[in-house]
């Protein structure tokens, strides 16, 4: 009984204790409400375009799903959205968010190959990853499918000016990555030995072979970086 | 040119109608004419706070109706000459007048009065419309609370797709203290927040009360309240002078001033 007297008289003499500033928190609601009152966005919309962001960004990179944020903030009247996205891992085309890479496939292809052998091997491999791709696609049609496909319109003419830029946006479909990765598989067959003769540089040897997609996805990146 | 300012805010009870008595009065005593306008019609209360509600004879909808003069519709006071109400009606909704009207009647006021002070009702709907359609300033009424200032944004981006540039900011009911404890958002805040120029500053005060009590504006006091002199200094700022912002700065309570009330010294 006594105890809470004491305690509201030691309050009353020091000042609360915990000092919780609400005035923060008002500002910082604030801010987040009105930089949506702003947008004039409705909810639907919004989840939308959290939803197509998420799909984009998962066909190159593992989002960690338990910690994406999306948030508008407003400063001096002029709103920007903020997306977190945190990466778990670069996903490879030709792999499915939850295939590891086999311990297997990983010593394989550390062996140096005669040419011959390596692209035999390399053939292998990339119908292999086709058809793995091919699976993918079935399993997760939106990669392929989505309306957000016309992106890659931009792309084509990064990807070293290939057949892509010739067709117009909207044939952009699954067929048509399809075939382009089939080209890619015959260009690295054909063009790239998957190894140097000095054999000097075995890390960059190394870079290539995760599969052969993925050798496109780095086609479609690189570039893209160096333009900036 | 006459100055046809809509006093506004968006949320209700703010203190859109103190201001707009105040600030009328006030200009009226600096020596302009003024004209105080009620748009809010169907929910009167400008002619209460002036203490005018018992000389109304005409409003605004029966001039509108060639009932009445416009010159017999408005309510000149008697403390201050300068200044007069042209209230509105209050057994009719908000659609009884449409924004062309509104014009008609602050056009024939311009000729008379150079400071058209109208006070728009809460919302932002045909009322607010209404008392948006003539104006060519607006002073944005708000409180450091997180509605008030919401809805003030909302009304700052309506102004703007109205063509109205001149938007100033008034904030009212500031209490020092908590913004000394962190516990209101300060006049920096809330400027911040909304980004448009800062008119004054007005300090929480029961004066205003009393003086609606009383239906006499605080600043017809002889002793001017803290609320009386923020209202007077908002007003010459309007007229363009330059008045520093009020020192509203409290020093946070020390040891021993908490221990000499806590005894009741």
């Amino acid at each position: 009984m006594a105890i809470p007297i004491i305690s509201d008289l030691l309050e009353r003499l020091f000042g609360s204790s915990e000092d919780p500033h609400s005035r923060d928190d008002v500002k910082r609601r604030l801010q987040i409400v009105l930089a949506h009152d702003r947008l004039a966005l409705d909810p639907q919309t919004m989840e939308m375009m959290r939803q197509e962001i998420i799909a984009v960004v998962s066909r190159y990179v593992e989002v960690d799903f338990d910690s994406l944020e999306f948030s508008l903030a407003t400063n001096q009247r002029v709103t920007a959205l903020t997306a977190n996205l945190p990466i778990k891992r670069i996903r490879p085309l030709g792999r499915g968010p939850d295939q590891p890479i086999h311990a297997d496939d990983e010593v394989k292809r550390i062996e140096l190959a005669s040419p011959t052998e390596a692209s035999a091997l390399d053939a292998k491999e990339a119908e292999a990853a086709l058809r793995k791709f091919e699976e993918n696609c079935r399993d997760e049609p939106e990669l392929i499918h989505s309306p957000l496909d016309i992106d890659r319109s931009d792309l084509p003419d990064l990807i070293d000016g290939a057949g892509d830029a010739l067709h117009p946006p909207e044939e952009i479909e699954a067929s048509e990555k399809e075939s382009n990765l089939l080209d890619q598989a015959e260009r690295i067959h054909s063009d790239e030995p998957p190894f140097r003769k000095d054999g000097s540089d075995s890390d960059a040897l190394n870079v290539p072979d995760m599969s052969i997609p993925d050798a496109t996805a780095k086609a479609t990146s690189r570039p893209k970086r160096n333009s900036k | 040119m006459s100055r046809i300012i809509v006093m506004t805010s968006g949320k209700g009870g703010v203190g859109k109608t103190t201001c707009t008595a105040n600030l009328g009065m006030a200009l009226a005593k600096a020596g302009q004419r003024v004209a105080v306008v009620d748009a809010d019609f169907g929910l009167r209360n400008l002619d209460l706070l002036l203490g005018l509600e018992n000389r109304i004879v005409y409003t605004a909808l029966d001039v509108l109706a060639g009932e009445c003069r416009l010159d017999q519709a408005l309510v000149k006071d008697k403390r201050q000459p300068n200044l007069a109400l042209l209230p509105a009606a209050q057994n009719r909704s908000k659609e009884a007048i449409k924004p062309e009207q509104m014009k008609r009647l602050i056009k024939a006021l311009t000729k008379v009065y150079n400071f058209i002070l109208i006070d728009s009702p809460a919302g932002i709907e045909m009322g607010f419309r209404n008392s948006i359609a003539a104006a060519r300033e607006a002073i944005i009424v708000t409180t450091p609370e997180i509605s008030a200032v919401r809805d003030a944004d909302r009304v700052i981006g309506l102004l703007e797709a109205n063509d109205i540039k001149a938007v100033r900011l008034v904030i009212n009911r500031l209490r020092p203290a908590m913004v000394a404890a962190e516990q209101m958002m300060s006049v920096k805040d809330v400027q911040g927040i909304l980004s448009i120029p800062l008119l004054g500053v007005i300090p929480d005060d029961e004066q205003v009360i009393v003086s609606t009590n009383k239906g006499e504006p605080l600043v017809l006091d002889e002793h001017l309240s803290p609320a009386g002199t923020a209202f007077i200094n908002v007003s010459q700022r309007l007229q363009g002078e330059k008045v520093p912002l009020m020192d509203l700065s409290i020093q946070k309570e020390s040891f021993f001033t908490r221990l000499k009330r806590l005894f009741g010294a």
